[in-house]
């Protein structure tokens, strides 16, 4: 059986594998042990793999440009990037992006939601693929092993915004500018065009979304006329913008005031690089 | 000048091993093991063997009169079919009476071991779980909550006996030719062994050898006190795990997993401890940085040489 098992994956990764994911594989700098796993679950070639998908997403279907990949530094870096849509597909195509476009490769790590690992499949999907759960000292663990780690500052805040919203940041959470400055790590701001309009939400049923214990439930602009389907995210045109990196120093405990003046500087280059993507496109489709 | 270490429970694995390899790697330490089973193998040199029941007045005779420079104690049930009164007699009574007689006597260390497995397998457990995080095998699995207990004593027993330096060592999984019991061993002994659908959580092996390492570095360190997680060289999924064991695999949705472990017998498996089930659905990955920074652990076994010490299916079973 599992003979039967490794050569289902050895015929599906030379149908799946080709030359430009076989290159990425190649080139990532991600340390693994004699198994192929680092020690947070990842597994490069299950990333790789992941690929054949999200790359049709990014190519074909959203149509995503990224600009500015060579501002990633190598080593350890913080991506921070605006959140919305509902979904979030923005942090695939950010992903997606970075093992794409940045030289070398980057496997994006981003944490999950906790209650993430309790659903078969999908927890193990993630895992291999690199998003970890956990807390703040697990992020400063990958920061300190030199990884690229993904943050949306907004969280649900960003998210769950209606279209009336869209491209307006909202109230940034410090914990990233801690451990930039604990861990002497640059941040660089990520401008994601495109994300915002996938899922047009005009309205966050709040009472719905109390009763299922979701942070909200949007209602889609096209409810009416896709019903469920109105939950697939629309191909809009994705534009990202990776911003020059950002350097902080200072004490990582010092007060929320302190620290909230450094994030806001953040905020401000990040919508910097959000206005930059906006002014690149010529429509939400185009 | 030569020292004492007083080995409690010598004569199970990671006893014997533990013994040899001091004896091996050592001239100015002798041992003296005490255990209530009776030593079987030859006794070398610099070696003294004690049959004493370690909750008898003879074990506290045998600290009083050898005086030892340092006490490994490995007096300590880890069979889970071993009924719960009498774990928590020997595990927990049976510790606080050996931690007692170090502070009547002034040892002046002491190595303990407890598991990783006192953290508990929780879908929101951190991803490299520190020494300081709280510990929730207790709180799902009262049946194991000797392995919690004693894990608690030490660590307050540490802070109030500063005279003595305590190291507690939380390995992960030990495994080896002379490791047939516990956890791990019970599961593999199957085959098809039972996994959960959908489900392959990262697991950490130590080998035997470094385990004993570990112990040994615990011994070494001057001034050395506090807890370590005790990892090994890597982490794997379980699925690999099994690939390389040359285990078939059964999945089984989990909510069924329970139900499919009361029928197991039927299939000449060994059942499962209710807990063990968390463990083929949530990772319990521990973070062993510490005990490399501070007492210079390192292991000398890579993970394929780890997973190859592990002792093929028990005859009978087969």
């Amino acid at each position: 059986m599992a003979s039967v098992k490794s050569r289902f994956w050895n015929r599906l990764d030379r149908l799946l594998i080709d030359e430009e994911m076989q290159g990425i594989l190649d080139r990532v700098p991600n340390v693994t042990n004699e198994f192929g796993y680092d020690p947070w679950g990842l597994e490069p070639r299950a990333a790789v793999r992941a690929l054949a998908m999200t790359r049709w997403l990014y190519r074909t279907y959203f149509r995503a440009e990224s600009h500015g990949v060579e501002n990633i530094p190598a080593g350890r870096v913080l991506l921070i990037a605006n959140h919305g849509g509902q979904l979030p597909v923005d942090g695939l195509i950010v992903a997606t992006g970075a093992i794409l476009e940045a030289q070398p490769p980057r496997i994006v790590r981003a944490m999950v939601e906790r209650w993430v690992p309790s659903l078969p499949f999908v927890s193990t999907l993630f895992t291999r693929v690199g998003q970890i759960v956990g807390n703040r000292e697990d992020c400063r663990k990958l920061l300190e092993n030199d990884e690229a780690v993904l943050v949306f500052p907004e969280g649900v805040r960003g998210s769950g915004k209606t279209i009336w919203h869209r491209y307006e940041l909202q109230r940034f959470g410090l914990g990233f500018m801690r451990l930039a400055l604990e861990t002497n790590t640059p941040i660089v701001p990520v401008g994601v065009v495109g994300s915002e309009e996938s899922i047009p939400s005009v309205y966050d049923a709040k009472v719905l979304a109390r009763l299922f214990g979701a942070p909200y439930a949007p209602v889609p602009a096209t409810l009416p006329l896709l019903g469920p389907l109105s939950m697939v995210p629309l191909p809009t045109k994705f534009i990202l913008n990776f911003g020059p990196p950002l350097h902080f120093h200072g004490d990582h405990n010092a007060s929320d005031a302190e620290v909230a003046d450094k994030v806001e500087q953040v905020k401000t280059a990040l919508d910097v690089q959000i206005q930059r993507g906006l002014s690149m496109r010529k429509g939400i489709f185009g | 000048m030569s020292r004492t270490l007083l080995i409690t429970g010598v004569c199970g694995g990671v006893g014997r091993v533990l013994l040899r390899q001091v004896l091996a790697a050592t001239t100015d330490w002798n041992v003296v093991g005490i255990d209530k089973r009776n030593w079987v193998l030859d006794t070398p040199a610099r070696f003294e063997f004690r049959r004493v029941d370690m909750r008898r007045g003879a074990a506290e005779d045998v600290v009083r009169t050898v005086r030892p420079d340092a006490i490994v104690h490995l007096a300590f049930i880890s069979d889970q079919s071993v009924s719960r009164d009498r774990r928590h007699l020997v595990n927990v009574q049976g510790t606080q009476r050996l931690l007692e007689w170090c502070a009547r006597y002034e040892v002046p260390k002491v190595v303990l071991l407890s598991r990783a497995t006192v953290y508990g397998a929780r879908p929101d457990n951190a991803s490299l779980i520190p020494e300081d995080m709280p510990l929730r095998l207790g709180a799902a699995y009262s049946e194991l909550s000797d392995l919690v207990e004693f894990d608690h004593l030490a660590r307050s027993w540490m802070w109030e006996h500063r005279e003595t330096d305590l190291v507690l060592l939380r390995p992960v999984n030990i495994v080896g030719p002379n490791v047939r019991e516990g956890m791990l061993y019970r599961y593999l002994s199957g085959d098809p062994v039972m996994t959960a659908l959908g489900f392959d959580p990262m697991m950490q092996l130590l080998h035997e050898d470094d385990a004993i390492g570990a112990i040994r570095c615990a011994l070494r360190a001057d001034e050395g006190r506090g807890i370590y997680n005790v990892a090994g060289p890597g982490a794997l999924p379980l699925s690999v795990l099994l690939r390389e064991l040359g285990r078939r695999r059964l999945p089984v949705p989990h909510p069924l997993l329970s139900v499919a472990d009361r029928f197991a017998f039927l299939l000449g498996w060994s059942k499962l401890p209710s807990h063990a089930i968390d463990f083929l659905r949530f990772p319990c990955v521990v973070d062993g940085s510490r005990i490399r920074r501070e007492l210079g652990f390192q292991p000398t076994r890579s993970l394929g040489e780890t997973i190859a010490a592990i002792p093929g299916r028990p005859s009978i079973l087969a």
